[in-house]
């Protein structure tokens, strides 16, 4: 009996809840029926799920999924997360994180008549979505003569950081969904009360966390597995996980108006509309073969049919909601051009344009196909030149709204706020420019953003701690902003004072690359359970003299099952900073290329990205109201 | 705020999907009449590239290069491991029972004692069986995967690549026009 049919029943029973979740609960009966019904859909996909997961574990080859992508000698810990490695598996994750996310939110809220339009907009997507999975992205088909072994082994994906990359992003992708089933309750009750933007924005914060989690962990990845020392290509599935993050991060500013002052209503209705859209369409982007990419799953263009008619239906529909119902909702206040809610508006004009220009240059390629007929793409230079600008401007202004008064504020006076922190920054970053003298305009301007933000964000921290005492958790927008501008001066540094050398280096030899002594000791082969590598021997030493050496030893490791070769980078950390050795090939009997790169604070992004995520699960666990 | 602006959003949306909807369909097209986005195949129209392989069974005279001229022939890639040969193999199986046309077979990344135990399982559709244990050979023929099926001309010219399953379907409608000439 094949575990396949076990999960396709599962899968059956779970769509029929959401039909019945979706059409029936208009009687008012189901009404308050509604944990119920949320916790018998979370419970079928969580059968539906675990088998499939139960499936790798055991190496059950009868399911095709298993058979194609795993395999009776990979480890247990893969085999694991081989399940959502794939398409279908990982559809089968989204679906499964829906039901978790509907089920939460039912039973954190009382039954209302907002929760039932919550709870059946929410059965509606996760309907559409298990159609698509039962008739055309199946994982538990059925194999009648099963293999004896699995096809999947490729290197490339054994690796924890990939593993974890997709369930901390999906996390993120299903909190949103609940932003739009919000916007379409508040839309078709064509009113937003504050208390239910209060209840959004948890969820909101929580989601917005994981994102930024996943992304930094995608980031982090790339930049140690893939050998090239770069950080971020702006290649389609990145920009895939970008679209939605900018959305959400001016969602999660936008909704503090709506709840505070209830304006801006309209815009977090469309913020987070959009937001669940772009995961949605960067699922059918990376899916469906539209665009080809470093790491596209296989493509298949029938699939990005179903796919773009279920993004039509989902956003489509809310979209014009939104078009017909949101000139209902009523503004409870009103604002001067000097204001903080006026800062926040722009925060999200901001955020728009700059998710505007990033889907632009990502679907590019597609829109002059057909109408130019030209095979284009779009690089680094474009997203570079136009986004990095646009984006140090808004973390400018993310410095000062904080200070700005509610509804009204002098322009004057509020320009004398910042008198100290403006002298502070000035002379901070005029020492970073005549100590780094090598940097370009763009990093100069980004450092002083970046140490203008943090000295700010360090103000107003004590002047909240001298009010209210040492609360860390109502911290949570300075450290988030700290991380912000962590992150900015980072990526100054990293690309700024950046230097890589390739170079034929011989047994014994010692060269010098900026401060470090870098010596070769040649390489030896050594033999794993399923590859062969040659493994080499670096001795580094800072010049200062200060440090003794320390050792390094970069691979070439061979796959000889998958005919496949990776090259694993060797880094050494100093503090922030990065040196990082690769080797290429063998020159001779004891020359190897190999190339170094020096990251300078490259570090600082990844700490950033932490920071600012765990302002916003802060926010979550805060005791107190703000 | 005119109630206009508010259709500005689901109007780029709609934009959008059109073109992700052409898009789609032209990529459908372009799959159906195989062009690939990366290169076209080269080798239709060029003669088989020279190869010797060595057959799966010890002792036996195995697959040249020369051996497949004289009339319209197909050569299948496949292996043991490979689930969508699976899918394929009754097909396989249909053209040697009705004597349609010559298959032969090249096992691919396999032992060739698992080639031959999966021939004795599911059959043996072959007029013969080679061995690329190593997959060296068959790169010269541009494989990428398995399966794949060429049509080979009496000349021993290539007419046709087929990247996947081998269908009925596909085969009345791409390869036998072509023998029909």
């Amino acid at each position: 009996m094949s575990l396949g049919y076990i999960g396709n029943f599962t899968l059956f029973i779970a769509a029929i809840i959401s039909i019945y979740g979706s059409f029936f609960l208009s009687n008012k009966n189901f009404s308050q029926r509604l944990n119920l019904l949320a916790l018998s859909l979370f419970i079928s996909l969580f059968l539906s799920f675990s088998t499939l997961i139960y499936a790798y574990v055991v190496s059950d080859f009868s399911v095709l999924n298993v058979a194609l992508n795993s395999h009776i000698s990979k480890p247990l810990i893969y085999k694991i997360s081989g399940a959502w490695a794939n398409h279908e598996g990982s559809m089968l994750l989204f679906v499964f994180l829906l039901s978790v996310f509907t089920f939460l939110f039912s039973y954190r809220n009382k039954n209302s008549e907002f929760k039932k339009l919550i709870i059946k907009s929410q059965n509606t997507i996760i309907l559409l979505f298990l159609v698509y999975i039962l008739f055309a992205s199946n994982p538990f088909i059925v194999l009648e003569n099963p293999p004896e072994n699995g096809q999947g082994l490729n290197p490339l994906l054994q690796d924890i950081g990939l593993a974890l990359h997709p369930p901390l992003l999906y996390i993120g992708y299903c909190g949103f969904s609940l932003a739009l089933s919000f916007a379409v309750a508040s839309l078709w009750q064509r009113e937003i009360k504050k208390s239910h933007a209060e209840t959004i924005r948890n969820w909101l914060l929580t989601s917005w966390g994981f994102l930024t989690l996943g992304i930094g962990l995608g980031s982090w990845w790339a930049y140690r597995e893939l050998g090239w020392g770069g950080f971020w290509f702006w290649d389609p599935v990145e920009n895939s996980s970008l679209l939605p993050w900018l959305t959400a991060t001016a969602l999660i500013h936008s909704i503090i108006v709506t709840q505070k002052r209830g304006t801006l209503k309209g815009w977090t209705c469309l913020l987070s509309i959009l937001t669940f859209s772009f995961c949605i369409i960067g699922f059918f982007l990376v899916r469906s073969g539209v665009l080809t990419s470093v790491h596209s799953f296989a493509s298949d263009p029938g699939r990005g049919v179903f796919l773009l008619l279920i993004i039509t239906t989902i956003t489509g529909g809310s979209l014009i909601l939104y078009s017909l119902r949101s000139i209902d909702l009523y503004r409870e206040s009103e604002f001067s051009a000097h204001s903080k809610e006026a800062y926040l508006l722009l925060n999200n004009i901001f955020m728009l344009t700059l998710c505007g220009t990033v889907f632009l240059g990502t679907i590019y390629p597609v829109i002059s196909q057909i109408v130019l007929d030209k095979n284009l793409s779009v690089g680094s230079p474009y997203f570079n030149t136009v986004f990095n600008p646009i984006a140090i401007i808004a973390l400018f202004f993310a410095a000062i709204a904080p200070s700005i008064k509610w509804e009204s504020d002098s322009f004057r006076k509020s320009i004398l706020r910042f008198k100290y922190s403006a002298v502070l920054t000035l002379i901070i970053t005029a020492i970073i420019i005549l100590v780094f003298n090598s940097l370009s305009i763009i990093e100069h301007s980004a450092i002083f953003i970046a140490i203008w933000l943090i000295i700010n964000s360090l103000h107003s921290f004590y002047l909240k701690i001298s009010k209210i005492g040492c609360d860390i958790s109502l911290l949570s927008m300075e450290i988030a902003h700290i991380g912000a501008g962590l992150i900015c001066i980072s990526i100054a540094f990293a690309v700024g004072l950046y230097e890589e050398r390739t170079t034929v280096i011989k047994k014994g030899e010692e060269i010098q690359f900026t401060d470090y002594f870098i010596k070769y000791n040649g390489e030896k082969i050594i033999k794993s359970d399923n590859y062969v590598a040659r493994k080499a021997e670096f001795f580094i030493k800072n010049s200062d003299n200060s440090s003794s050496y320390r050792a390094l030893y970069p691979e070439v490791r061979y796959f000889p099952v998958e005919k496949n070769r990776t090259t694993e980078s060797a880094l050494l950390t100093n503090y922030l900073s990065d040196i990082y050795i690769v080797i290429g090939d063998i020159v001779d009997n004891d020359s190897t290329t190999i190339r170094i790169y020096y990251r300078p604070m490259i570090n600082g992004i990844w700490l950033g990205c932490i920071l600012i995520a765990s302002g916003g699960f802060l926010f979550v666990l805060r005791r107190r109201k703000v | 705020m005119n109630k206009l602006i508010n259709f500005i959003p689901v109007t780029i949306f709609t934009i959008f999907i059109v073109y992700m909807a052409i898009k789609l369909d032209e990529d459908k097209r372009n799959i159906f009449e195989n062009k690939n986005y990366f290169e076209q195949n080269k080798l239709v129209g060029q003669s088989l590239p020279k190869f010797n392989l060595p057959s799966i069974h010890k002792g036996y005279l195995g697959l040249n290069y020369n051996d497949i001229k004289g009339r319209y022939s197909l050569i299948n890639i496949f292996a043991s491991w490979c689930v969508a040969c699976k899918i394929e193999h009754p097909f396989l199986m249909s053209l040697k029972e009705n004597k349609i046309i010559t298959v032969y077979g090249i096992a691919w990344k396999d032992k060739p004692e698992n080639t031959i135990k999966w021939l004795s399982d599911n059959g043996d559709p072959y007029n013969k069986v080679a061995q690329d244990y190593e997959g060296e050979t068959v790169i010269s023929l541009g494989i990428t995967g398995a399966p794949e099926t060429f049509l080979v001309d009496e000349m021993g010219i290539i007419k046709y690549h087929h990247i996947g399953p081998l269908s009925e379907k596909i085969f009345n409608q791409k390869i036998v026009p072509l023998i029909q000439k």
